[in-house]
Formats: structure tokens, C-alpha cells, sequence
């Protein structure tokens, strides 16, 4: 089933680039462990991606709550727990991913066997992509108007509900675009992972495009990370318009 | 029977390091079945005072008794059940955005246990009520302010509460909306007996659909009671000053201010404001005045208000003749029960 997956997306990637190559013709694109490279490439970006993201927007989804609900005059007012997650974000915001990357080293060895390669840089990815989203969604959940969490208590809303029933359905489009956001800044990410062996699009074009000096090599890169960029935006723009009433 | 009581509630908010004292030691009692008003000027404390009702706000001190409940001792979860029995509308209505009409009035009975098919039900018994039937599928942004004050109703209404607050509920919407939801708000009152605590600065609200009225000032009820009472009859200056605003006998202040010749008064004539109280408002008392007394009459001003059905006269007259006549005058009729004041 996953071998199916991947054979499918490159596959499509391929196509793309072939697509890519009818209207930019490039020479690199002659030389087929290239073009092997450089699907390869784009697949283990995406798998970084989506891997890395679902698990970070997951978390970061729960982490932002906290902060809203345990904040001052929040649902759950808290002063302990919203210290250490407020905390944490600014921790893990503060410092450069670059820097995070040998720091996460240990934990990865702990919790996936590796702190190398594409799946040892899914922690340190993860633990990129958190803070970051955990921010946009409190900012997220700022917006909601607070008279609807009276109204929602004043009808006898438990405080769960009132975070599942109000807080996060009432900001859908609003967590969408942070979705959107948090996703075309963890791409820039996953570049910089590949540099220690996650691979990717960033190796890629450091590879070739740097080192060999092949500057079609680099260019194919950009267009293809536009293309994720430009697919992650419209597909947020169009959900965020369409849940807006 | 009392569906609210209030028992020496204070409310102090800690605002950096210093206390605001929104509410000091009121007591209120709501019977079953009133519109019971609460007015005052932006401030008085009215919103903490009715957020205490249903402890949006819990009061620093004082008691809070629900449905013969003291919500005070009541563990998390059953204050949420008895919440489910006090409906609550507010001034920005407070609509679910991503939701549509129907699905904000069930909003509420979602973990009632209601079926959906019952659920359905109910909320089209609502949106009848409340005359919205054909935006049952809109959403709050497309509807006009009144029309989301109708939904904000029905919602509030959706577990058959016996109690509804209203904080400023009307204070968004133009005059002929505001009659319109104060109508509704009657029907509810009349027709589903739910009783209404109505928070509002418009004395014209009051007047218009409350049995019982307290007047608040900086955190104190300075005056309570039945309507025609407080009307006919008011003892504070802030009471006085919110009647006023309803009528316009306060031009007649004015005019006497700016010396306008039709108040201006000869040296053997007085000029008298007359409140009638709902007992002797059909007395025939002007035409035993005229009788009896050797004087002239002359109506400067004359307005008579219906209040819970029945009449309240405001009467500004000039009375020319001699003192003793006036003096007695006077005195005659105050003893009919009408309340005297000598304007000059
Ligand atoms: N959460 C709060 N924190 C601090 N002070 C508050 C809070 N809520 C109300 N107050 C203060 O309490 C006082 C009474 O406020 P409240 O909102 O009850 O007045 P109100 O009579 O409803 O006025 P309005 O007609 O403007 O709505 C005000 O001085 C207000 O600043
Ligand atoms: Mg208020």
C-alpha cells in the first residue's frame, strides 16, 4: 500500500518535471539518474512534509489550546501549566533550526531509533513546526468573540465542549490559513533537514545546483516548490472562503 | 413563588491592584411570571448584577437562589444543568458564525438526549415562534439586527427554560425593532411563562412591558417596586430623572429655565405639576376643583400613560385666584391621593 503511494505521487512527479522540461528545456534533463535524483528528491520533501506536519499540527493544535484555555481570564485559567507551554513555545521559537537539529539529536535516538537520515529529522522537524503553529493557532483562537464563550456557558457548556463546540469550530477558517502558513514554513524546513541527511529538494539543489554549479538543476528546484507552495495556499484559500459565512 | 432571589450580592473587581466595587450589596427578589427590570446609567453595574443570576460572574459575596437552588454550593456540573434552565440573550446576540440559523437554535439541546427527529421539531416550533421560518437555512451574517435578536431568543428558549436574562438586549436595534422584540419578549412571558429580568437604560423599556422595576446607581439598587408605584410615586432623584426621560414633561423644566412667556406666571397665579396614581386617575377631580374653588384653571401640559394596563396622568397647571384659595386648593388635592409639585 505505501510502495503503491509512493510509486503513484512519483509517477506524478515525474510527469511534472517532464512537464517542466517541454517548456524550459534543460539539459540536465538528459541525464536520466538526474531526473531519478531529483523525483526522489521531491518525494522525500513531500513525505517530510506530511509526515512532519501531521504529527506537528496535531500536537501544536493541542499546545495552542492549552495556552489559550490556562491564559489569564482563559476558560481554564492555569498559571503553572500556561508558564511552562508559553514557555516551551518561546523556547523552541527562540532558537534557530539549525541549532535544533543537533540539539534534538538524543530525543530522536529515543523516541524513532535514528537522530539521522529523513526519519531522524522527523522529530527535529516536529519539534520546529509546534511552537510556531501552536502561535497561529492562539492567535487563531484571540479572534473568537468572547461573547460567544459567555453565551456557550450560559447554556450549561461543559469546558470541553465550549473548546470543541465554539473555540475550534467557530475559527475553522482562521486555523486553516494557519494550517496553510505553518506548512509553507515547515517546507523551508524540511531544506534545511535535508542538509544532514533527511534529502529532499534542499540537498538536491546543494548538491547539483551548488556544488556541480548546474543552475537548471537549482531552477527546477524553485518551480517545483512553488508548485507545493502555490497547491498548500489555494487549497487553504479555497476551504477558508467556502467555511466563511 | 420566587423564581430569583438575591441576597446582599457584592461583586469587586481587582483592577491592577485597585478594587471596583460594580456591585455593593444588593438584594432582589424575582416572582414567578414578573418582567422584572433592572435600570441604571452606563457603569451602575447592571451586567455584573444579571451575570450573577445565572454566575457568568460569581459575586465576591451574598447569596444566589435559582428555582429555590443556592447556585453558590452547586458542584460544576449540576450549575450546568440548572443553566440549562435560565435563558440568556445579550446585546451583540452572540450567534455561532459557522453555524446557520437552525443549527444555533440547537445549538442548546445537542447532549439533551432529545432525538433528532424531536430536535428538528422543537426547532421548527422556534423558528415559528419567533417568525423566522423561511431563514431557518440562513446564516447570522445575512440577517438584520432584529432578526438575529429572534434567533438569539429562540435559542435561548430551545430547553424550555423557566427564567430568560436579558442584558441590553434591544440597545443595538432601532425604536420600531425594539417594539417588536419587546412584543416577543411579552408573548414569552405571557404565553410559555417564563419570567424575564430585563437589563436595560431606557426607561421607555421598562415602562413598556416590566411589572417591577429596581433602579441602580453606582453599584446600589437605590429604588425597587412594582412599576405603577415607582412611577407614580418616586422617591429618588435618579428615579426621577429616568421618568423624566420618558415623558416630555421635562420641556416644562426647560421653559420655566429659559422664561418662556407660556409659563410665565402673574403675581396671584402658581403653577403645579399633578401625578395621578393608578387609583384616582378617574376621579373627577378637575371639575371639583373648578366647583369648589374660586379659582381659574389653565392646562399647560397634560399626558396620561398606560402602565401594566392601567393609567398614570401627568398635569401641569396654572391656578389663578387668591392664595387662600390656592393654599386650599392644594391642599384638596393632595388629599385626593395626587401627587403635588409647585413649580415656582
Ligand atoms: N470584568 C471586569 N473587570 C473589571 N472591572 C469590571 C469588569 N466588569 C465590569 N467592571 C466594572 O464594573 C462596573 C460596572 O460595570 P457593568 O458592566 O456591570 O455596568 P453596566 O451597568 O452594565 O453598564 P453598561 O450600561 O455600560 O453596560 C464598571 O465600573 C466596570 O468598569
Ligand atoms: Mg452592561
Amino acid at each position: 500500500m505505501g510502495s503503491q503511494i509512493s510509486h503513484i505521487v512519483e509517477f506524478i512527479i515525474g510527469k511534472i518535471i517532464e512537464l517542466i522540461n517541454n517548456f524550459l528545456p534543460m539539459e540536465f534533463m538528459n541525464n536520466p539518474i538526474m531526473i531519478r535524483g531529483l523525483v526522489q528528491a521531491t518525494w522525500e520533501t513531500i513525505w517530510m512534509l506530511l509526515i512532519s506536519g501531521s504529527i506537528a499540527l496535531v500536537l501544536g493544535l493541542v499546545v495552542g489550546v492549552i495556552v489559550t484555555v490556562t491564559n489569564k481570564d482563559g476558560l481554564l485559567e492555569n498559571k503553572v501549566l500556561y508558564f511552562i507551554f508559553d514557555k516551551f513555545i518561546n523556547f523552541f521559537r527562540a532558537v534557530p533550526f539549525v541549532i535544533l537539529i543537533p540539539l534534538m539529536m538524543g530525543l530522536s535516538r529515543l523516541l524513532v531509533g535514528t537522530a539521522t537520515g529523513t526519519l531522524g529529522m522527523i522529530v527535529t522537524l516536529v519539534f520546529g513546526i509546534i511552537p510556531f503553529f501552536a502561535r497561529q493557532v492562539q492567535s487563531a483562537l484571540a479572534d473568537v468573540d468572547s461573547g460567544l464563550i459567555e453565551a456557550s456557558i450560559s447554556m450549561g457548556d461543559s469546558p470541553f465542549q465550549i473548546i470543541t463546540r465554539v473555540y475550534l469550530r467557530e475559527s475553522i477558517p482562521g486555523l486553516i490559513r494557519s494550517i496553510s502558513m505553518t506548512l509553507v514554513s515547515a517546507l523551508g524546513l524540511t531544506a534545511m533537514a535535508g542538509q544532514v541527511g533527511g534529502g529532499g529538494l534542499g540537498a538536491f539543489a546543494i548538491r547539483y545546483g551548488y556544488q556541480s554549479q548546474e543552475v537548471d538543476a537549482t531552477w527546477t528546484t524553485v518551480v517545483i516548490i512553488l508548485l507545493i507552495v502555490v497547491i498548500i495556499e489555494s487549497s487553504a484559500n479555497y476551504f477558508a472562503k467556502k467555511l466563511t459565512h | 413563588m420566587e423564581k430569583v432571589v438575591l441576597k446582599h450580592i457584592s461583586k469587586t473587581f481587582q483592577v491592577k491592584e485597585q478594587d471596583v466595587h460594580a456591585v455593593k450589596d444588593v438584594s432582589l427578589q424575582v416572582e414567578a411570571g414578573d418582567i422584572f427590570g433592572v435600570i441604571g446609567f452606563s457603569g451602575a453595574g447592571k451586567s455584573t448584577l444579571i451575570r450573577c443570576v445565572n454566575l457568568l460572574e460569581r459575586p465576591t459575596s451574598g447569596e444566589v437562589w435559582v428555582n429555590g437552588k443556592n447556585l453558590l454550593e452547586l458542584p460544576a456540573k449540576s450549575l450546568r444543568e440548572e443553566r440549562k434552565k435560565i435563558g440568556m440573550i445579550f446585546q451583540h446576540f452572540n450567534l455561532m458564525r459557522s453555524r446557520t440559523v437552525a443549527q444555533n437554535i440547537a445549538y442548546p439541546l445537542k447532549g439533551s438526549g432529545k432525538s433528532k427527529v424531536e430536535i428538528e421539531a422543537k426547532v421548527k416550533e422556534l423558528l415559528e415562534l419567533v417568525e423566522l421560518a423561511d431563514k431557518a437555512k440562513a446564516y447570522p451574517s445575512q440577517l438584520s439586527g432584529g432578526q438575529k435578536q429572534r434567533v438569539a431568543i429562540a435559542r435561548a428558549l430551545a430547553n424550555d427554560p423557566s427564567i430568560l436574562l436579558c442584558d441590553e438586549a434591544t440597545s443595538a436595534l432601532d425604536p420600531q425593532t425594539t417594539q417588536s422584540i419587546l412584543q416577543l419578549l411579552k408573548q414569552v412571558n405571557e404565553k410559555l411563562n417564563v419570567t424575564i429580568i430585563i437589563i436595560t437604560h431606557e426607561m421607555a423599556v421598562v415602562k413598556q412591558i416590566c411589572n417591577r422595576v429596581a433602579i441602580m446607581e453606582a453599584g446600589v439598587v437605590v429604588e425597587q417596586g412594582n412599576i405603577l408605584d415607582i412611577f407614580s410615586n418616586p422617591q429618588n432623584q435618579t428615579t426621577k430623572n429616568f421618568i423624566n426621560t420618558t415623558t416630555s414633561i421635562n420641556e416644562i423644566y426647560e421653559m420655566i429655565e429659559e422664561e418662556n412667556p407660556l409659563v410665565k406666571l402673574e403675581d396671584d397665579e402658581i403653577m403645579l405639576r399633578l401625578t395621578y396614581g393608578s387609583s384616582n386617575t378617574d376621579e373627577p377631580m378637575m371639575s371639583e376643583l373648578v366647583n369648589r374653588f374660586n379659582l381659574e384653571f389653565n392646562i399647560v401640559f397634560a399626558n396620561v400613560e398606560i402602565l401594566s394596563s392601567t393609567p398614570i396622568g401627568n398635569l401641569v397647571v396654572k391656578l389663578k385666584g387668591s392664595e387662600t384659595d390656592r393654599n386650599a386648593a392644594v391642599r384638596y388635592i393632595k388629599e385626593q391621593g395626587v401627587k403635588v409639585e409647585v413649580l415656582n
